[in-house]
């Protein structure tokens, strides 16, 4: 399987006035393609800041995350929005849907800053995304006509506008109920298996059957869990 | 890009409902800022042409028993900054006029005409070049036959430039006089016909002129004078118009005339009392303007820190799919600008259309009592040009310190 995110020795440091909180202390760790990967890890750990660092959205403090063998250390905003826009897509606890935005329109948003999609196919792709996730029926309705796990699986159709290769997701089942959170983990796993590497934060027991592997950080490393 | 990122931006206005009232209260505020603003244009044309350039403003009546009028005329002459001086009875005149085949006869007013105190011809010649018998004229030519108010101008009768030009116009007055014939006093009646040739046009509009004045040379308008009255010439001794280069410069004139000694010099135009009552306005509508100004940006400065507030987490969201610095910021401006304008659109159509009406209803009769307001959309367009560059300057600080927050910090903030 290709590599396609490789973490040497990853070390995170946030500097208060009081302290430095080193969160996370030299994380080794390689991400392949086709790969559902759940992280678990007590509240604090450092699961937030792990991945943030891995949608490019946080500088890490020293080591190396090189993002297809190539050192993302010292992008300018242009190129690591460049990154973002065409490798990442980033599902959060919060849906945060432009709220004047109809479902498909919401999906457009990412499509907007890619020159490689001709403004005529956005919208057949944002409803082949939107069927993907099960929505197609509710394209045209704004967001507070949608429930919350209906909100969250736009927001994933959004994540995947661009086709990224890489989808984090961090706690994106954490306002939402069983049914729902079952929804998103088969969506979440359907990405997976289509060859995307999959990077999911949860609390929830029920993601541990979906992942291909289990990872947990704990006292700022990561490591993985046997079944 | 853009067009996409203005379609967008579109659909956010005319969704959120909070956009379109704040587009209801610029559409007012500009409005108002407009009706100011053309105030303050045709108020500072009024100060300008009445005042500055009308000689009206700047003339002095001077009067000296002991001392011919010739002999007076060459003193005054010598101070500095009096540009013109002449027998008060040689200012105007009024006769009857016929310009034949029109139907329009009337009285016209004929005033005193020197390079220094006439505007410049729109058309044909010029003061300098106006000889005996020669007559600079209104571009829009009304001889006023019934001394009618001006709501009875038929408009359909205004003589124009093709109407007026070149053309030859007989004026005549008459002087009636009493003569003892036989012991007895009889009236008399004496009348003058004369040809005249109108060479020129003036804009009486801007020089808040009546409809109805031409300008002729001071030989002509003294011989009517004379004509009328005979012994004006004799027993107006020393009574002058004494005409002053720049109204500023009034009092030093008045003083260095005073010092001559045996001059009376009256004490106050009526230009005076014009000019404090118009500066006063004037300073009111400037102050106006900018508190309509700065209650427009004050508060869009409001709704912006709100509206970026509230967005935070979206503009992370934007952030974290890829959007640059630059595209958000962009993606602000535009919206930005599209509210501006939007407000700027419909508030300068409804004051266009108001003004319109009211011109056509109105306004068109103040020219004919010399005084015009004119629209001027072009200088609207300047002010809210000047008002839209300090928005987006407001704007483009308040995102720019707002994205340059990382993208985690963005999406903190609920
Ligand atoms: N911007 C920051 N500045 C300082 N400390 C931070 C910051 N962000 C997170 N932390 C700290 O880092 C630790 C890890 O946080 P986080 O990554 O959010 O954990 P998790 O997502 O696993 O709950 C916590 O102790 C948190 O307080
Ligand atoms: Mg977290």
């Amino acid at each position: 399987m290709t590599k396609i995110i490789e973490l040497i020795n990853l070390k995170k440091e946030y500097k208060t006035p009081k302290e430095n909180l080193e969160v996370l202390k030299g994380i080794n760790y390689s991400f392949e393609q086709g790969k559902l990967y759940a992280i678990k890890g007590h509240s604090g750990s450092g699961k937030t800041t792990l991945v943030r660092i891995l949608g490019l959205m946080d500088d890490l403090t020293s080591g190396e995350y090189l993002l297809y063998n190539k050192t993302t250390k010292s992008l300018s905003d242009k190129e690591s929005s460049y990154y973002r826009m065409k490798h990442i897509g980033f599902i959060f606890q919060e849906y945060n849907l432009n709220p004047y935005l109809k479902a498909y329109e919401n999906v457009i948003v990412p499509m907007l800053i890619n020159k490689k999609i001709k403004p005529q196919n956005r919208l057949s792709k944002a409803e082949n995304l939107l069927s993907d996730v099960g929505l197609f029926e509710r394209k045209d309705h704004f967001p507070k006509e949608l429930s919350g796990g209906e909100q969250q699986r736009v927001a994933i159709a959004r994540a995947l506008a661009n086709n990224p290769d890489i989808i984090i997701a961090d706690e994106p089942t954490g306002n939402l109920d069983k049914k729902n959170e079952k929804i998103i983990f088969k969506i979440l796993k359907q990405m997976a298996e289509s060859g995307k590497c999959v990077i999911v934060v949860s609390h929830s027991d029920e993601i541990s059957s979906y992942a291909d592997v289990n990872l947990l950080l704990e006292d700022g490393l990561l490591s993985e869990v046997k079944k | 890009m853009i067009w996409d990122i203005l379609k967008t931006s579109l659909q956010n206005i005319n969704r959120n409902s909070k956009n379109k009232i704040l587009i209801l209260i610029f559409v007012l505020l500009f409005f108002v800022l407009f009706i100011d603003i053309i105030i303050i244009k045709n108020f500072y044309e009024y100060y300008d042409y009445s005042i500055n350039k009308n000689i009206g403003f700047r003339t002095l009546y001077v009067y000296n028993p002991t001392i011919s009028r010739e002999d007076a005329i060459k003193e005054i002459k010598k101070i500095k900054h009096v540009s013109e001086v002449y027998g008060s009875s040689y200012g105007s005149t009024a006769v009857s006029s016929n310009l034949n085949d029109n139907g329009l006869n009337g009285w016209i007013g004929l005033q005193y005409g020197t390079i220094n105190t006439t505007p410049p011809s729109i058309s044909g010649k010029n003061i300098d070049e106006l000889k005996s018998g020669e007559l600079i004229c209104p571009y829009e030519f009304y001889p006023d036959s019934n001394n009618s108010s001006p709501l009875d101008i038929d408009e359909s009768k205004f003589l124009s430039e093709k109407d007026i030009l070149n053309r030859e116009i007989v004026i005549s007055y008459s002087r009636t006089y009493t003569e003892v014939i036989d012991n007895k006093l009889t009236e008399k009646k004496q009348d003058y016909t004369q040809k005249m040739k109108i060479v020129g046009l003036y804009d009486e509009t801007i020089f808040r002129n009546g409809i109805n004045v031409c300008y002729a040379t001071p030989e002509d308008i003294k011989n009517i004078q004379d004509s009328y009255n005979p012994f004006l010439e004799n027993t107006e001794y020393a009574s002058l118009n004494v005409v002053v280069d720049e109204e500023t410069n009034l009092k030093e004139v008045r003083q260095n005339i005073q010092n001559l000694g045996s001059y009376l010099v009256e004490k106050e135009t009526i230009a005076h009392i014009d000019k404090t009552f118009t500066s006063i306005l004037f300073s009111l509508t400037i102050i106006f303007a900018i508190i309509i100004i700065t209650s427009i940006l004050l508060i869009l400065k409001n709704y912006l820190n709100k509206k970026i507030k509230d967005e935070s987490s979206y503009l992370g969201i934007l952030r974290a799919c890829g959007y640059t610095k630059n595209n958000v910021i962009i993606q602000e401006i535009i919206e930005n600008t599209l509210i501006m304008l939007l407000s700027y659109i419909i508030s300068a159509t409804l004051f266009t259309i108001i003004f319109t009406i009211l011109e056509n209803k109105i306004f068109k009769y103040f020219k004919y009592i010399g005084f015009t307001i004119n629209n001027n959309i072009i200088l609207i367009f300047i002010i809210f040009i000047i008002v839209l560059i300090i928005s987006e300057l407001l704007n483009y600080s308040l995102v720019k310190k707002k994205i340059n927050n990382s993208i985690t910090d963005l999406l903190k903030e609920e």
